[in-house]
């Protein structure tokens, strides 16, 4: 039976899109893990200038030293519908599904120890009149075959894009979508602080300083956007082998307190290699806080290089995982964990597109 | 005190490659429970408006590991055995399984993330449709997986015993005595079943009544069934436990068995059978015997009577010894040289077979070649044929139910095979002519005949083969039921095999069971049946949509005269009593 379309769908003329990549020509707004330019203390381990590769010895980590237990989050989803402003500008309404996990070790398994999946509807919604968005909110919250959550995204600065640039309005959709999935890692994050934690990305993503003398916090990223190192760090990074790792550096937060600007000590690590690897993949980011670091560990060196070690060791080997190079087994395994749970994306898109009353070709 | 609750196994799985469909399912295993082939479990799914519960029977276990390639399996330890990653793989069990039963009927898949539970031994009887069988024996415990069960394995009589079909075929590979073990403990249950229903209704016509008929083929092996067996002794506990859970309280040796062995050359005892010697009956048959048998043509093999002139020849000469009525032939008496026995047959024909107008429609070579066979038929079967007496003492079968069975010895004429497919034959002609005259309700022939091969062969067509066919395909209806068995199905004559309702597989060789007649068992199923144990037996009868396995209970009688008991000892299963306890 065809769904009555939703009023203000109906309203606002939606039409059905697609996956699009983004469009190069038109300036987005950053969104990768490290969007912010932090100040960089490099001098921590070694001078600038002397900066060599450090290999990593044998020596296992001691309890506390590493991680038992790991944070991962998930978001999948891209515009499944286009609405139109008054003013004619196109606005896209994003559809992802968000989770996050987390795993803890027992012994040499792994236990699902919290699990959360939400889905969101997330659109640039200033220029609508909020009534209806709210009641829009209400009828997708009701309908119990989809319980989408409508996430009002912000509109983009103005002054600096258009408000006809749909890739503007999508990727502060995606945006929105993406914060949604950090509450849900910061909610797998906080249900048990008492044990060391291992979390995928940078640390700032998902907490704000944590006290000095609490279980040991992790971030490990992939993902490498701004530039911290120096030309001497450049060619440290891009001649380690594996199981060596740069010098440890610092990087300040900006007032070192505030949720996502925590300061960190940090270091690249090679996990793998390969003739066949190109010089700046196989490497990923590790930090911990700098507090953590500076008065737990007492700015040990060694520490440093017996979590190095637990890290190698716990590295991703499956081949057939597009990212192994940089993954680590734990997080590749809380990542299985998660996508299950996730409703086959053309499904729950489908379901949108009946509660819209989207009918072949997309007409309304 | 609340029931603890119940614990699944794990979840019903149908991704792409494993789907479900209204005969096969997967589940994938809870990491802290394990699943075995042969374990019943079972489900329930919401299928549209109804709740659908499925029984089912684990076909196969797998394991998966989370890798993609055994590459990837050695890159974890880095290529070296003594490595040892800092995580396990943890990859997963999952298991296939038939389904054997949906209540309601309902030829629809379980759904996925249906919880599966192992079943309980209601269920796993309601799997294999216990609920729905008219008249049920239990013949053994069901496995369920390696070293348990879910209650006990039975088969429907009505498949059984000829209401919707009849008779008993098992095959298993030679050396494990397991073929003898469930032919034999089917014939002592029926029996046990047939003294209680004689105890409790004397008088009613229909009651189960049985003439059990055992032709042993190897040894003396059958003719110590009436002696406790040695090694049901050393675990007795264990064995009568087993018997106990089948509701039997009182296994013991079969009650006074009647035995006959072939008789003497030239004398009036049997051969020897062993250490059995007292109680033993001679059996043999004179010319006159055969001729009022109508047993003339079973003396020759199908090499004779294939050959269209031959045949004819000892339809002729079966003839013109014949008198007396149609419905009680006798051997004609004529003048002073009609032959009266063998050696006179064999001189009278000698003498005349060469007169043209002596059987004159057959050329010489033809009677030349009757000649040849009839003597030497008579030579090498002198003894259970009677050369020169005029009278025999030929097997009478029963023609009202019995309370033991008789067993007939065929081992000590095992060098004339073509004299133990004769006295075959002369048994079940003796049987379908008494039930095909008149036939007492109830009143069921049990004829227990192993190495099958040998009597109705594959390619054979002769007269006792099609005997066989004929108790196969007809019997049942006659109340004849053969309870047979072979060691390759695939070499027994197909209908023989096709018409036993209810077939039982022991451990068989791998090539036999890719013959074409093992088909109806699915891949995972004649693995299996390759890998039995000693004592287990896949049962199958149609109303089952996968076979049963069962664990047939040691038996208390001997199966062999190394193990059995001595006599004295065993004098005490000669007081029957029928237990209280309904088998049906």
């Amino acid at each position: 039976m065809r769904n009555e379309p939703s009023p203000f769908l109906k309203k606002y003329g939606a039409a059905a899109v697609g996956a699009t990549p983004p469009q190069p020509n038109i300036p987005l707004v950053p969104e990768g893990d490290e969007k912010s330019k932090s100040a960089v203390e490099r001098a921590v381990e070694m001078a600038e200038a002397d900066w060599v590769p450090v290999s990593v010895a044998e020596t296992p980590a001691r309890p506390g030293e590493f991680p038992v237990r790991f944070i991962d989050g998930s978001h999948t989803g891209h515009p499944v519908l286009c609405v139109k402003t008054e003013l004619g500008w196109p606005i896209p309404l994003l559809l992802s599904e968000v989770g996050a996990v987390a795993l803890r070790s027992v012994g040499r398994r792994f236990e699902r120890e919290f699990a959360a999946v939400d889905r969101v509807l997330s659109f640039v919604a200033d220029p609508f009149p909020w009534e209806d968005v709210e009641a829009f909110a209400a009828d997708m919250a009701n309908k119990s075959e989809l319980r989408l959550r409508v996430l009002p995204a912000n509109l983009p600065d103005l002054t600096e894009f258009s408000p006809f640039d749909y890739e503007a309005m999508r990727s502060q959709a995606r945006v929105r979508a993406v914060e949604e999935m950090k509450n849900l890692e910061r909610l797998a994050l906080a249900v048990d602080r008492g044990v060391p934690t291992l979390v995928d990305g940078p640390l700032s993503r998902v907490t704000g300083n944590p006290p000095a003398d609490s279980p040991l916090l992790i971030g490990i990223a992939k993902m490498q956007e701004a530039a911290y190192l120096h030309d001497a760090g450049w060619r440290t990074l891009l001649n380690l082998r594996p199981g060596q790792r740069t010098p440890v550096f610092k990087i300040v937060g900006v007032d070192g307190k505030n949720e996502g600007r925590i300061s960190v000590a940090t270091w690249f690590l090679k996990l793998a290699g390969g003739s066949q690897l190109a010089p700046n993949w196989g490497y990923v980011r590790a930090e911990v806080p700098w507090d953590q670091f500076a008065v737990q560990f007492r700015g040990d060196f060694g520490f440093v290089n017996r979590l190095s070690r637990w890290l190698i060791d716990a590295r991703c080997r499956s081949q057939s995982y597009a990212r192994m190079p940089v993954s680590l087994d734990p997080i590749v395994r809380a990542e299985d964990c998660l996508k299950p749970l996730f409703t086959p994306f053309p499904v729950l898109a489908n379901r949108l597109y009946r509660t819209a009353g989207l009918f072949r070709g997309g007409e309304l | 005190m609340s029931e603890s609750p119940r614990e699944s196994l794990g979840r019903v799985a149908c991704p792409a490659e494993h789907e479900s469909t209204s005969g096969v399912f997967y589940f994938w295993v809870d990491r802290a429970k394990s699943v075995e082939r042969t374990q019943i479990v079972v489900t329930k799914s919401t299928v549209g408006t109804r709740t659908v519960s499925f029984v089912g029977i684990v076909q196969e276990v797998y394991r998966r590991s989370r890798q993609k390639d055994i590459g990837e399996e050695a890159a974890r330890f880095d290529g070296r055995t003594g490595e040892r990653p800092p995580f396990e793989s943890e990859g997963v069990t999952y298991a296939e399984v038939a389904i054997l039963r949906t209540d309601p009927v309902a030829h629809t898949p379980p759904t996925e993330e249906s919880e599966v539970f192992l079943a309980t031994p209601e269920e796993a009887s309601k799997g294999y449709g216990v609920d729905r069988m008219g008249h049920k024996l239990a013949v053994g415990l069901l496995r369920n997986g390696g070293e348990d069960f879910a209650g006990t394995a039975c088969v429907d009589l009505d498949f059984l015993l000829g209401k919707n079909g009849g008779h008993l075929n098992v095959n298993g590979i030679a050396g494990l005595g397991t073929k003898s073990t469930l032919l034999l403990t089917v014939n002592w249950l029926l029996l046990r079943e047939a003294a209680k229903q004689k105890r409790d209704a004397p008088g009613d016509v229909k009651r189960l009544q049985l003439v059990p008929v055992i032709f042993n083929v190897k040894n003396s092996d059958l003719f110590f069934i009436d002696r406790w067996n040695t090694e049901f002794r050393k675990n007795d506990s264990a064995n009568r436990g087993d018997w106990r859970a089948l509701g039997v309280d009182d296994p013991r040796p079969f009650v006074k068995p009647q035995f006959f062995a072939p008789q003497e050359k030239g004398l009036t005892t049997p051969v020897a059978t062993g250490g059995r010697s007292s109680d033993v009956a001679p059996y043999s048959w004179s010319l006159s015997d055969i001729i009022e048998g109508g047993l003339f043509k079973y003396l020759f093999a199908e090499d004779d009577l294939g050959n269209a002139n031959l045949g004819g020849l000892v339809g002729e000469v079966e003839e013109y010894l014949t008198g007396g009525s149609p419905d009680v032939p006798k051997l004609k008496v004529g003048g002073d040289d009609f032959p009266q026995n063998f050696q006179e047959l064999l001189d009278w024909f000698k003498l005349n077979k060469n007169e043209k107008s002596f059987f004159g429609d057959f050329v010489l070579a033809t009677k030349g070649s009757f000649f040849r066979r009839l003597k030497y038929i008579v030579m090498e079967g002198n003894g259970v044929l009677r050369r020169e007496d005029t009278k025999g003492n030929p097997l009478a079968i029963p023609r009202t139910g019995i309370d033991s069975p008789l067993v007939i010895d065929l081992n000590g004429i095992h060098r004339t095979p073509s004299l133990q497919r004769f006295v075959v034959a002369a048994v079940f002609h003796q049987i379908m002519a008494t039930q095909g005259a008149k036939q007492v309700i109830g009143l069921k022939y049990l004829i227990t005949l192993d190495e099958l091969n040998r009597f109705a062969p594959k390619d054979s067509s002769d007269a006792i083969t099609q005997q066989l066919e004929t108790v196969a395909a007809e019997g049942r209806s006659q109340g004849v039921i053969l309870l047979g068995a072979q060691q390759q199905a695939s070499l027994v004559k197909p209908r023989v095999i096709e018409n036993a309702a209810v077939r039982a597989v022991g451990r068989s060789g791998t090539l036999e069971l890719n013959h074409e007649v093992w088909k109806f068992l699915g891949h995972s199923t004649r693995n299996a049946a390759s890998q039995l144990l000693p004592e287990e037996k896949l049962l199958y009868q149609p109303s089952f949509r996968e076979p049963m396995l069962a664990k047939i209970p040691f038996p208390p009688f001997a199966l062999s005269e190394g193990d059995a008991e001595p006599a004295e000892a065993g004098a005490a299963a000669k007081t029957y009593t029928v237990p209280e306890r309904d088998i049906f």
